[in-house]
C-alpha cells in the first residue's frame, strides 16, 4: 500500500519537504535561503483561507448517496489477491485517512483563530497569554491558536490582527504583543490601551488610545518614524499611511468607557461616527444631508447608553434631525415643523 | 454473508473518516481553481461517491489521496469549463455583459492584509507552478503523491515550486523585503 503516512510534506511552516530542500541545494546559498522563506511564509495563517462548508452537512450530503458498498464478488475472483480485495478495502481507506489526519490536524492549527462580532455584539475574551480583549460589534480579531505556530513551537510575538474597535489589557511577557491593522503595527509589551482600525471610506486610519503603560504605532507603509505613547490619555494614529501623534491627549477616561460599554469620540468625523454606531448598535444609519458632511464632533457616554440618545445629542449639537427608517435611522435636515 | 471478515459499516466509517480528514483540503483545492464555494462543494462530494463507487477499480500500487486530489482538479476544471461556455453563450446574446471587475467587499476588505496578497499573486502563478504549490504546501500531499495527481515526475513538481517560489520571492521582496530576512 502506497498510502501510508509520508513525512516530506510540511502545510505547517516546518521544515521544507526533503526533494525540495535537495533541489534548493543546487542553487546559490542566498537563493536557498530566501526560498526557503518563502516556502515558510506561504505557511503563515490566513493565506490558504476559504470559507468552508460544514464538513458534518456536507458528510450527510454524501453519505446519502452512497450505495451499499458493491455486493461481495458477483464475478469471480480472479486470484488469491483479488479474494483479499474486500479485506484491503477497509485497510485502504484506513491508510488514507491517517495519513490525512496528520496533515489535517497540522492543517488546523495552523489556522488562525477568528473571531468575528456580529454588528450590534460585543465580546470580551481572553487570549492564548492571559491578555484580556474586548471588541465592539462589527470587528474581527484574528490570531494564532495558542501564539503558537505549531503546538509547542512559539512565534516571535504575540501577534493579533484587528479590523474594527478593541481595548487590549495585555499581561507583561517576554514576547512582544502585536496588533497589527490593514496600515500599522501597535506594539507594547504589558499595558492597556484601545486601537481603532476601520478600513472603510469613511474612516481609514488606525488610531490608538493608550490607558496605561506604553505602546509603540509603526506604520507599515514606508518612510515615516514610529510614534510611541507612555502616558494614559495620549493618542496617536496613521495619517495618509504615516503614523503620527495627536496633539491633544483625550479628554475622557476610554478604560472606563470600554468597561461599561460606553460610547466615545474624540473630535471625529460625523461620518466616521456614524459607520462605528451602525457597526457597535448594528443598525443601518443613513446621512441624507451634505449639509454636516466632514464636521467633527466630541462625544462621551461613560455608561451604555441608547442608540436613540446619541442620535439625538448629535443632531441637536448639528442642528438635524432624524427618523427612523427600514433597519436603522436616517439623519436629515432639520424640518421646519 | 461476508467472507471477508470486514462489516460493510466498518468500511463505510473508515471510508467517513477519510471523508472528514480529506474534505476540508480538497475543498481548498477546489475552490483555489473555479472560486467558487459552491460548485467546489458539491464536486467535492461527487468525487467522494465516485470514489466510493469505484473503490473495486482502485490501482492498490497507487496512492487514494494523489488520485482525490486529481479527481477534484479534474472536475474543478471541467467546472471551470462549462462556465466559460456558459459566460461565451450569454456574451453573444448581449453583445456588452457588464465585466465586473470590482472585487466583492469581502475581498476589499481583506485586501490589506499580506495573506490576502499573497493568495492573489499565487493565482497569477502559471497554472502548473500554481498548482504543484497548492498541492505540496497546502494539501498536504508528498511530492510523490503530487506528481502522482499531476500525471508528472516529482521532479518536474520540483521544478514547478522553485520556479513559483522564485515568482512569489521576487513580489513579496518588492512588497516588503524585510519579510524575508531570517
Amino acid at each position: 500500500m502506497s498510502d501510508a503516512p509520508e513525512r516530506d510534506h510540511a502545510p505547517d511552516g516546518g521544515a521544507l519537504p526533503e526533494a525540495l530542500r535537495a533541489r534548493l541545494d543546487e542553487e546559490a546559498p542566498a537563493d536557498r535561503a530566501a526560498l526557503g522563506a518563502v516556502w515558510h511564509l506561504l505557511g503563515e495563517p490566513g493565506h490558504a483561507d476559504a470559507p468552508v462548508p460544514d464538513v458534518d452537512r456536507a458528510w450527510a450530503a454524501v453519505e446519502a448517496r452512497l450505495a451499499r458498498p458493491p455486493a461481495q464478488p458477483s464475478r469471480r475472483p480472479r486470484s488469491s489477491r483479488g479474494a483479499a480485495r474486500p479485506a484491503r478495502r477497509l485497510g485502504r481507506w484506513t491508510a488514507a485517512a491517517a495519513a490525512a489526519l496528520v496533515v489535517g490536524f497540522v492543517v488546523w492549527w495552523s489556522r488562525p483563530v477568528d473571531l468575528r462580532v456580529a454588528p450590534g455584539a460585543r465580546l470580551a475574551t481572553t487570549l492564548p497569554d492571559g491578555s484580556a480583549v474586548t471588541l465592539v460589534g462589527g470587528s474581527e480579531l484574528r490570531y494564532r491558536r495558542g501564539f503558537s505556530l505549531l503546538p509547542g513551537v512559539l512565534g516571535r510575538d504575540r501577534h493579533v490582527a484587528l479590523r474594527g474597535e478593541a481595548f487590549f489589557e495585555v499581561v507583561p511577557g517576554a514576547r512582544p504583543f502585536v496588533v497589527e491593522t490593514f496600515d500599522a503595527y501597535v506594539e507594547v509589551l504589558g499595558t492597556r490601551f484601545e486601537v481603532q482600525a476601520w478600513d472603510e471610506p469613511s474612516l481609514h486610519a488606525t488610531q490608538v488610545v493608550l490607558a496605561s503603560g506604553a505602546v509603540r504605532l509603526s506604520a507599515k507603509a514606508e518612510g515615516g518614524a514610529p510614534v510611541v505613547l507612555r502616558e494614559g490619555g495620549h493618542r496617536a494614529q496613521t495619517v495618509r499611511g504615516q503614523a503620527a501623534a495627536m496633539p491633544e491627549a483625550a479628554p475622557f477616561d476610554v478604560a472606563r468607557a470600554w468597561q461599561s460599554a460606553g460610547f466615545y469620540a474624540a473630535n471625529q468625523p460625523l461620518e466616521a461616527i456614524l459607520l462605528r454606531l451602525e457597526q457597535r448598535y448594528g443598525e443601518r444609519l443613513v446621512l441624507s444631508t451634505g449639509a454636516a458632511a466632514g464636521a467633527a464632533l466630541t462625544l462621551y457616554y461613560p455608561e451604555a447608553v441608547p442608540l436613540e440618545t446619541i442620535l439625538e445629542d448629535i443632531c441637536t449639537a448639528r442642528g438635524l434631525g432624524y427618523r427612523p427608517v427600514r433597519g436603522g435611522y436616517e439623519i436629515v435636515d432639520r424640518q421646519p415643523d | 454473508m461476508n467472507w471477508s471478515g470486514d462489516s460493510p459499516a466498518a468500511v463505510r466509517d473508515a471510508f467517513e473518516r477519510l471523508f472528514r480528514a480529506e474534505y476540508e483540503a480538497l475543498y481548498r483545492y477546489a475552490f483555489f481553481i473555479t472560486g467558487n464555494g459552491p460548485a467546489s462543494d458539491d464536486l467535492v462530494q461527487d468525487v467522494f461517491v465516485r470514489l466510493w463507487e469505484m473503490q473495486d477499480a482502485i490501482d492498490e500500487d497507487k496512492s487514494v489521496r494523489a488520485l482525490l486530489f486529481l479527481m477534484v482538479r479534474n472536475e474543478a476544471y471541467n467546472y471551470n469549463r462549462t462556465q466559460r461556455r456558459r459566460a461565451e453563450l450569454l456574451r453573444e446574446e448581449s453583445d456588452h455583459l457588464p465585466v465586473s471587475s470590482a472585487p466583492s467587499p469581502d475581498i476589499q476588505l481583506a485586501a490589506a492584509h499580506l495573506g490576502i496578497r499573497i493568495r492573489r499573486w499565487i493565482s497569477l502563478l502559471p497554472e502548473r507552478q500554481r498548482e504543484a504549490l497548492l498541492l505540496t504546501r497546502y494539501g498536504g500531499l508528498s511530492h510523490r503523491e503530487a506528481a502522482e495527481a499531476m500525471g508528472i515526475s516529482s521532479r518536474t513538481v520540483n521544478n514547478h515550486l522553485v520556479r513559483a517560489l522564485e515568482a512569489l520571492r521576487d513580489r513579496i521582496r518588492a512588497y516588503d523585503p524585510d519579510l524575508l530576512n531570517p
